[in-house]
């Protein structure tokens, strides 16, 4: 009989193996823990994306430990935002951010054209009210990061609607040489908390 | 390194905030262990669908439990099982002796109170790649001497 062969080598396969596997837990964890928050604040108003966001940002403090680091102790704010762009990305989603953009007071905005987790959704705007439940996991992920960089920060996400999408009406299927086209860009802004607009430095 | 360690983390962060979020009495009523199991069995529907699309059809119900001990361990918890016994009438018992999401706990017996909420997920994970292999099955899972696991699969007749 035909062998269980694997497509690709060894670190490939576990490359392959990590990515799904993540993917699958993530969105378990996003089904079942997005809604209650145990800690309501006053007025009881229910920030309910602030559990995934907890979540994320304990294990990006984790995995910011465990990534190489060492070149950026003597290093600036940028080059810490260089590295979750280069190395937390590829170690998460096997790729680099697309995108990073600043304006030198403390604000960076990091773009991915195809985020991976929003990738099965589609295109369209079917599912736009239901990606900010997707995206909270990660916000977490990359404020943990910084934490363990020694940075302390506000990270905010957004999906921005596709303009043709629009025009042409609700529930519309795109063709797919005009989604690769368009892209997907989805935006993490880092935005500092505290005084003068500027990363806080612990 | 970081890549290994994602799964973990994740695993661990699901495991506490399921907890957290427990209502009143969900914790002593095992709807917590039922929640956690339901969410591996999911996951391993999903993952069995991915992993098995280009391997060959199994033969028989040893040759899946083979897969399952074998590739499907491997890429979750980058080994393979250590030992796998069947009394060839629907029970096997699948032995890790260095369960990797129990690793990270003590290697006595202070927390083995604690050990059933780190294997309900895998337990789930199992029963839900059986499920997409065409076999139903009751996964359980004990621990004698912390991080050796043992997960019993029981193959329900259909």
């Amino acid at each position: 009989m035909g062998g269980k062969c694997w497509p690709g080598a060894r670190g490939e396969r576990w490359r392959m193996a990590d990515a799904v596997l993540f993917e699958f837990l993530h969105t378990e964890m996003v089904a079942e823990l997005w809604a209650p928050d145990p800690d309501p604040g006053s007025g009881g108003k229910k920030k309910s994306l602030s559990v995934l966001e907890g979540l994320g940002f304990r294990v990006g403090q984790a995995l910011g430990e465990r990534l190489p680091r060492e070149t950026l102790a003597v290093r600036e704010e940028l080059d810490a935002l260089k590295f979750l762009c280069k190395d937390l990305w590829a170690a998460m989603f096997q790729k680099h951010m697309d995108g990073l953009r600043t304006n030198h007071q403390g604000t960076y905005v990091l773009q991915d054209n195809s985020f991976p987790l929003l990738i099965p959704m589609g295109s369209g705007p079917q599912y736009l009210e239901e990606a900010p439940k997707f995206l909270a996991f990660t916000c977490g992920l990359l404020c943990g990061a910084l934490h363990t960089l020694g940075f302390q920060s506000l990270v905010t996400a957004s999906v921005a609607s596709l303009p043709a999408c629009k025009s042409l009406g609700v529930g519309c299927l795109l063709p797919l040489n005009v989604v690769q086209a368009l892209g997907h860009p989805h935006l993490w802004s880092l935005i500092s908390a505290g005084k003068g607009n500027q990363i806080n430095k612990l | 390194m970081a890549d290994e360690a994602l799964f973990l983390l994740l695993h661990n962060e699901m495991v506490s905030g399921v907890y957290k979020s427990a209502e009143q009495g969900e914790v002593e009523n095992g709807r917590c262990i039922t929640k956690l199991e339901n969410m591996g069995f999911r996951v391993g529907q999903g993952l069995i669908e991915r992993f098995t699309k280009d391997t060959a059809r199994f033969k028989d119900e040893l040759d899946i439990m083979k897969f399952i001990c074998k590739d499907f361990w491997t890429t979750v918890f980058k080994k393979q099982i250590d030992n796998l016994r069947t009394n060839h009438q629907g029970i096997y018992v699948l032995q890790d002796n260095k369960f990797r999401l129990l690793i990270q706990l003590s290697a006595g017996k202070q927390y083995l109170e604690h050990a059933s909420k780190y294997l309900a997920f895998t337990c789930g994970l199992i029963r839900g790649g059986l499920s997409n292999l065409g076999i139903k099955s009751i996964v359980t899972a004990e621990v004698s001497s912390m991080p050796a696991c043992k997960f019993q699969v029981m193959i329900q007749k259909l």
